[in-house]
């Protein structure tokens, strides 16, 4: 995701950044008070369900604001806030698929 | 990274690389020194412990600063910049990195490398206790070199007298560690987390470089 962050916000590349560190900051931090009571098996699973989601919410709220030719800034400011959503995700999965493999 | 203010990119980019090279070396150094506390291993069904090879620490591959953030760059710019797909083609193209990762899992690791902790395991880590079986007196066997004559041996980090530095540079304020007695399972996380900053010279290669080498001990 910060490969294309200046296609996911030419403006607000920080944003992306940060959109990208928080979320699995949260999960590093939480992880020695639940890791436990999930199986590797199901965090695996999970994390690939969240990298799937991630792509696909970026890809398509992505493709929408190529496609919108209207200048509601509004508009767009929603699409990327839902793109960097999708970031998100892929921060998520990141967390968890990195916490899970060093411990 | 305020040197390269007002010169060229080279310069801001040679910088921010010396800058990342100090941080990639401090992470993974400490990402294994955390691996070797934490390299408890035990059987899921019957709770014993197994025998197994100390865990590889894999930290060029650890986030985005490893190997995955270099392979993402580089998708991006030959999917996208190179073969022109658009960047939400090139995105739905990476699903299939999404389905790979679980399916390695699955086909490869699963029940075989990683041993599910349980919760005492956990929870006794968390209180600064490991199992008897965890022997660390020898913390430093890691870092230290095995075979004197092995040419990776011969690095300027090798070549110090470890546990001198270790007593030199522990940082104000901390207790004073007596290596010869580490002893990991009777340490409270405290005192591992002491240990662990105390280590710095070592793991913080590049900043050990630039301290006198007379403060150090380092031979030539």
């Amino acid at each position: 995701m910060l490969a294309g962050a200046k296609e996911i916000s030419e403006g607000g590349t920080a944003l992306v950044f940060v959109a990208n560190v928080l979320p699995s900051l949260l999960i590093k931090l939480s992880a020695p008070y639940w890791f436990h009571h999930v199986s590797y098996g199901v965090r695996i699973l999970a994390g690939s369900c969240l990298f799937g989601a991630s792509f696909l919410t970026v890809a398509y709220f992505s493709s929408c604001l190529a496609q919108d030719d209207s200048s509601e800034e509004e508009l767009t400011k929603r699409f990327i806030g839902l793109e960097l959503v999708g970031v998100m995700f892929g921060s998520l999965a990141c967390g968890m698929g990195e916490v899970s493999h060093l411990i | 990274m305020w040197y390269g203010r007002g010169e060229s990119s080279y310069i801001k980019i040679s910088f921010a690389s010396r800058s990342i090279l100090d941080i990639s070396n401090f992470k993974s150094s400490l990402l294994a020194l955390g691996g070797k506390f934490a390299s408890i291993n035990l059987d899921a069904d019957s709770g014993s412990e197994i025998d197994r090879p100390t865990a590889k620490y894999l930290t060029g591959f650890s986030s985005g600063t490893g190997i995955a953030g270099v392979m993402g760059y580089a998708y991006v710019t030959v999917i996208h910049f190179w073969c022109g797909f658009s960047f939400a083609t090139t995105l739905l193209v990476a699903n299939a990195f999404a389905v790979a990762y679980s399916w390695i899992f699955f086909r490869y690791l699963d029940g075989k490398v990683f041993a599910p902790k349980s919760k005492e395991d956990l929870m006794s880590i968390h209180n600064g206790n490991c199992s008897s079986d965890l022997d660390n007196s020898n913390l430093f066997e890691m870092i230290q070199p095995k075979d004197e004559n092995h040419s990776d041996t011969k690095t300027l980090l090798f070549r110090a007298n470890l546990n001198d530095e270790i007593q030199c540079s522990r940082p104000r304020g901390f207790s004073k560690l007596d290596t010869e007695s580490i002893n990991l399972p009777n340490m409270t996380l405290l005192q591992k987390s002491r240990l662990v900053v105390s280590l710095w010279p070592v793991s913080h290669y590049l900043t050990f470089r630039h301290l006198p080498s007379s403060y150090l001990n380092i031979e030539n």
